[in-house]
């Protein structure tokens, strides 16, 4: 099943928003959509998680793998958070603590990023 | 109580629906959400396996005679749910605990959660690498454990 990712322009952020689960089926989908902004210049990264409802282990490696994207390029990576349920599965692998989460997108897109 | 059987191509975008078959299944018993959320979990990290166990044999499944099957088994005091496939890849070794989130080099551990996940969210787990292929056998306990079952 194709996931559905919104990318829009938030001042000098490139917020994606996947929607639905992330898992095997479509996180490289997701990654896809990060090359592509990465490789057109765009490095300061904000991946919204309001919309995904389920997340497993190859979802939270596909997170750090874009993240690790954005970061080799001299880029910003932030999170929003995504709903409690799915948040859960974050901080209990610990990930909530090596990449930089914001409450919510408002909150992800203040300031500027490296390029901006 | 009852056995519901799924077989699937073993194919990523089957993934959700196992899931929501099992979810659903699971939703007959007097289960905490959080509970049932967990065995979505880690029923999703069980079938994932088989299905990249199958990838790691060859390219494509021309036939579509890859298949993972998912057994749920609803007892009075449990869920069981068994995944199995023909491909007999097993999990990596030793990535039985979550990485530490003060190791410099988390980044790096991209995969390698799917068996933890497993741990921490089943009440047993059990996994069989057998010449015939993999199974994974999962139990999720409900309030009633230990009770006699109250047909009266």
């Amino acid at each position: 099943m194709l996931m559905d990712i919104q990318v829009t322009q938030w001042g000098p952020w490139s917020v994606v928003a996947p929607i639905g689960e992330l898992d095997l089926a479509s996180v490289p989908q997701l990654r896809q959509a990060v090359v592509a902004l990465v490789g057109s210049g765009n490095t300061d990264v904000v991946l919204d998680l309001a919309a995904v409802d389920f997340i497993d282990s190859v979802g939270l490696g596909g997170v750090v793998a874009v993240a690790k994207r954005v970061l080799a390029h001299g880029g910003t990576f932030r999170l929003a958070r995504p709903e409690d349920r799915v948040w859960s599965v974050f901080t209990l692998v610990g990930l909530d603590r090596v990449l930089e989460c914001h409450d919510d997108l408002d909150s992800a897109t203040e300031g500027n990023g490296v390029t901006g | 109580m009852g056995e519901i059987e799924l077989d699937v191509p073993a194919r990523p975008e089957y993934l959700s629906l196992v899931r929501q078959v099992v979810v659903a299944a699971a939703g007959v018993q007097p289960l905490r959400d959080e509970r049932i959320e967990g065995l979505r979990i880690a029923v999703s990290e069980a079938t994932t396996n088989a299905i990249e166990s199958y990838t790691s044999l060859r390219d494509g499944d021309p036939g579509g005679s890859q298949r993972v099957v998912i057994r749920c088994n609803l007892d009075h005091d449990k869920v069981e749910v068994e995944i199995s496939d023909r491909a007999g890849g097993g999990f990596e070794p030793g990535a039985a605990a979550f990485p530490s989130p003060d190791d410099p080099d988390r980044l790096d551990n991209e995969r390698g959660l799917g068996l933890p996940l497993i741990r921490h969210f089943a009440d047993e787990s059990e996994i069989t690498v057998g010449e015939s292929g993999t199974s994974v056998r999962l139990v999720v306990y409900t309030p009633w454990r230990g009770q006699q079952r109250d047909d009266t």
